[in-house]
């Protein structure tokens, strides 16, 4: 009985075969089954660390919650989210010459001939639009988010970018399954480059040995010209000669793979500077510098984007702080408690991090004086950290109890041994060790033990 | 098929019905429109743009450019690419906000101008030790 899925389809008529369909259209040296198979080794890795740190990312994102969720995220090291983040953004930075390249390296396939052999082969080719294009989309997306160009997505970036995440993952997961005997003969040795073409229409037998038989094949060269690959072609010997009648090619895969590295390094030496503060002079091309900021920090949201610019500046603030009693403090009253101070970084959720010298009150302190005691609690409640701020996702944030008790959480009042910038939360924000930036609350107004489970 | 495979397979599938499933629940419909029109954008100006150009510039090196000198010179091309790839939304300022001038701080015309000039200037000193090393 004959599968549907093996319906051989029509072939289109030859007359269309022309442009990048034509045989021989392409003629690049560049690509192989070893190159293309490098730098998917690559990306599997860049894609690996990105999908890791983003998970952890976006469970730390959640603004409310108990602060308890699957990830039991350690208080320290304080630098923990700083890096798991900075390598998140740096990861899928680097990335983008990776993927441009796997994709140059496999894009006569595009135009392979006859487009589709049976309806498997055809289905398998539209599967590929799933793989490339959640690939490409994560990496866009990223990209625009980091230079918050939010008005060109018509979605909520976190949203798109966290499902389109797992979208992404499986299909490579499934792509990484089908060519993984293609890897394999590629990295084992040279008897792959000689093989024929992508453009020869692979018969059933020919594409099951890739694994799936939906697949096509990735193929060897997409020409004839094999044997050459190892040759140094600047010698312009009669040997590195192309195939097109003397008219010599141009980048060997050696030099291909060695540029995409080159360009790799060059992407991460001028953007790490934003997460690296010793290499922020080269980051010529990062959205942020870690030292330029009102007192020397970047901002993120503005007084002004939160419209806290009055409350802010009242002269009757006072911090309001619920546990089993209550209390409501002004700011003298804050200045007149002990005060400690701490060097703590702000992570960004878009990979900058910067360092401050933060001095105020321990937030074990402020909660002892409403009669709750979180190193006594076991992680049985949180905190719940609201700013003046009146709407907006991220408003409020939940500091479980175990970073409440952490006697490097303050309520900072200081930032460098000055009063805070209004853009950093004047008169009071938030300061936790191991935390995203966007949960460090600013302008904060009230301070409330919650039971866990509680929203 | 090995277990390696079934398992990358099984694997596979659940994380991209895990993944559309959590989007068509999590997103409104304008919102799954939008997403899938990003993804058929991102796919059309691949392929449809940016890799005809390379090939272009390709073949434009092959024809303009001595064999002798492509290596370096594809390669600086290659480097250059990338970095516009990455840096177009910077340069282009699209998302700055005058209210916060700690984003976007730098000039990135001009850093993407200096990077690529060392890029450059990398090309060359390849293509003057390549002179010296094998004069023809």
């Amino acid at each position: 009985m004959r599968s549907p899925l093996r319906l051989r389809l029509p072939e289109p008529p030859t007359a269309f075969r022309h442009g990048p369909f034509a045989e021989n259209a392409f003629r690049s040296h560049s690509r192989s089954e070893r190159v293309t198979s490098l730098l998917g080794i690559a990306l599997a890795v860049t894609f690996s660390i990105c999908l890791v740190t983003g998970l952890i990312s976006h469970q730390l994102q959640e603004p409310i919650d108990d602060g308890t969720g699957w990830l039991a995220w350690p208080t320290g090291p304080a630098w923990g989210y700083r890096l798991t983040q900075g390598v998140h953004v740096a990861s899928g930075l680097a990335s983008i010459p990776l993927l441009l390249a796997k994709l140059w390296s496999v894009y006569p396939k595009l135009f392979r001939w006859p487009p589709a052999v049976d309806v498997a082969d055809a289905l398998g080719r539209l599967s590929l639009a799933v793989l490339v294009g959640s690939a490409i989309f994560q990496l866009l997306t990223g990209l625009l988010d980091i230079a918050h160009w939010y008005s060109v997505m018509p979605f909520f970036f976190p949203d798109a970018h966290y499902g389109t995440a797992w979208v992404a993952s499986g299909a490579i997961a499934i792509h990484v399954g089908t060519k993984l005997p293609v890897v394999r003969r590629a990295l084992a040795g040279g008897s792959a480059e000689h093989r024929p073409g992508p453009q020869s229409v692979p018969s059933a037998s020919q594409s099951t040995d890739a694994g799936s038989a939906a697949a096509p094949r990735r193929g060897g060269d997409d020409e004839g010209a094999d044997g050459q690959d190892r040759s140094d072609l600047d010698g312009a010997s009669p040997a590195a000669l192309g195939p097109e009648g003397g008219r010599a090619p141009g980048l060997d895969r050696r030099g291909f793979l060695g540029g995409v590295a080159l360009a790799t390094g060059a992407v991460t030496v001028t953007t790490i500077g934003q997460s690296v503060p010793i290499l922020s002079g080269l980051a010529v091309l990062a959205p942020r510098d870690p030292r330029v900021g009102p007192q020397g920090l970047p901002v993120n949201k503005t007084a002004e984007s939160a419209r806290v610019l009055e409350s802010a500046n009242a002269a009757d603030y006072a911090l309001l702080v619920v546990g089993p009693g209550q209390v409501s403090l002004s700011l003298a009253d804050l200045r007149a408690l002990p005060q400690h101070s701490v060097e703590l970084p702000i992570a960004c959720v878009e990979g900058w991090s910067a360092t401050g010298h933060w001095t105020g009150v321990r937030m074990r302190d402020l909660l002892l004086l409403a009669g709750f005691d979180p190193a006594d609690d076991n992680d049985r409640s949180f905190v719940r950290v609201e700013s003046l701020q009146r709407r907006g996702r991220y408003r409020a944030s939940s500091l479980p109890s175990r970073f409440a008790a952490d006697p490097r959480t303050l309520l900072a009042l200081q930032l460098g041994d000055e009063p805070l910038h209004l853009q950093h939360g004047y008169p009071a924000r938030l300061i936790a060790p191991n935390r995203p930036g966007v949960l460090q609350t600013k302008w904060v107004s009230t301070v409330t033990v919650l039971p866990r489970g509680a929203s | 098929m090995t277990w390696v495979q079934r398992t990358l397979y099984v694997i596979g599938v659940a994380a991209v019905a895990y993944g559309a499933y959590w989007l068509v629940t999590a997103l409104s419909t304008r919102s799954l429109i939008g997403l899938a029109i990003f993804v058929a954008v991102g796919i059309v100006l691949h392929d449809g743009v940016i890799a005809p150009l390379a090939a272009l510039t390709g073949v434009t090196v092959r024809r303009l450019v001595p064999q002798r000198a492509r290596r370096p010179v594809l390669i600086g091309l290659i480097v250059t690419g990338s970095l516009l790839a990455v840096a177009w939304p910077m340069v282009l300022r699209l998302g700055a906000d005058p209210v916060n001038p700690s984003f976007l701080p730098r000039d990135y015309t001009a850093g993407l101008f200096a990077a690529i000039s060392v890029v450059w200037v990398g090309v060359a000193v390849a293509l003057l030790a390549r002179r010296i090393t094998r004069p023809r």
